[in-house]
């Protein structure tokens, strides 16, 4: 097993950088005060959750069609640090609400939606763990998680259509929206920390699940050759 | 109480109603098919349906809704939206659904 002695230094140094700026060099927004700095976790976190099960998706289509289990243990690497990345953004979204708005949660279409888009992913592990034939497991989580990906915009529109109370966009969002050019740089080292972060943990876990394919393997070989022995000491 | 004429209505209802349908049984045979390769494939079946349906069930409720009220009205947006989704789910199934039925 390789250790990464100096990508995991790095990729330490990076998020405690990124915390220190968006505690101390970001300047303090106007109307909310400080419980905005929780912004350059929250922002960030989703992004980088998307681009992991934007891996997953891209992990299941390849799997679909090449067949080679790797592409299933990058699927499932990436769904699972994409739901820990979520489950970031579904807990500092309430602690920031609770101040601003004054309310936990409410269902309006971004909450609602990545709520539902964690879910789609839990299920997707769950799912997994039901299947016992690692090569059916493959296929069958690969098909869902497609569909899973492909439902994200869908249930998106239809909740912004129906009813929306979440800031819009702040960046990218319109002629008079924009972040104040040191909130910017504060808020892209955040990401690049958290998409470091994202690199290092798929890579852990992407190992991981090669190794559990190797135990399962040398798991059956030796059961083969111990049920071998048994016959022939029985034969003798 | 008073009852709505209905005449009018039933042809977009009736549209609605199958475009909803043909989104609820699209996903529902991709799902009962990924479900049945599963242990507790009762209990799974729900699970996987209920989050990728939401939208569906969205858009065929606010659809019908516009409809049944009076004056009747159906927001293009809904009917338009049912038809994607459809449209969608209908393409992912025929690339990729057959990957859940071989041995």
């Amino acid at each position: 097993m390789r250790t990464h002695w100096l990508t995991t230094p790095a990729a330490a140094v990076l998020i405690g950088v990124a915390g220190y700026a968006a505690l101390f060099l970001a300047p303090t927004e106007r109307t909310m005060g400080l419980i905005q700095r929780i912004f350059y976790f929250h922002v960030p976190s989703a992004w980088t959750g998307f681009v992991a099960f934007f891996i997953v998706f891209i992990a299941s289509i390849a799997y679909l069609l090449k067949r080679a289990p790797k592409w299933d243990w990058l699927a499932v690497s990436a769904a699972e640090i994409g739901v820990a990345f979520f489950t970031v953004v579904l807990t500092t979204g309430p602690i920031w609400a609770k101040p601003v708005w004054g309310i936990w949660w409410t269902w309006d279409a971004r909450l609602t939606s990545t709520f539902v888009l964690w879910v789609l992913y839990v299920t997707y592990l769950l799912l997994r763990t039901l299947i016992a034939d690692p090569e059916r497991r493959a296929v069958v989580s690969a098909v869902f998680s497609i569909f899973a990906f492909l439902d994200v915009p869908l249930v998106y529109m239809s909740i912004r259509w129906w009813r929306t109370q979440h800031p819009q966009p702040v960046i990218a969002g319109g002629a008079s929206s924009g972040l104040d050019p040191q909130m910017w740089r504060v808020f892209m080292t955040c990401w690049a920390a958290l998409l470091g972060l994202l690199v290092l943990l798929l890579r852990e876990r992407y190992n991981l699940e090669a190794l559990r394919h190797e135990v399962g393997e040398m798991t059956i070989e030796a059961e083969r050759r111990a049920a071998g022995r048994t016959s022939t000491q029985a034969w003798r | 109480m008073h009852l709505l004429p209905l005449a009018s209505r039933l042809l977009p209802l009736v549209g609605v109603l199958m475009l909803g349908t043909l989104g609820l049984t699209t996903t529902g045979t991709v799902f009962s098919a990924v479900a049945s390769q599963a242990r507790m494939r009762e209990l799974l079946l729900p699970l996987l349906l209920l989050p990728v349906l939401t939208p569906v069930l969205i858009a065929s409720a606010e659809a019908t809704t516009g409809l049944l009220s009076d004056p009747p009205m159906l927001e293009r947006v809904w009917l338009l939206f049912l038809v994607a989704f459809d449209v969608v789910f209908l393409t992912a199934t025929w690339l990729f659904g057959e990957y859940l039925l071989e041995e």
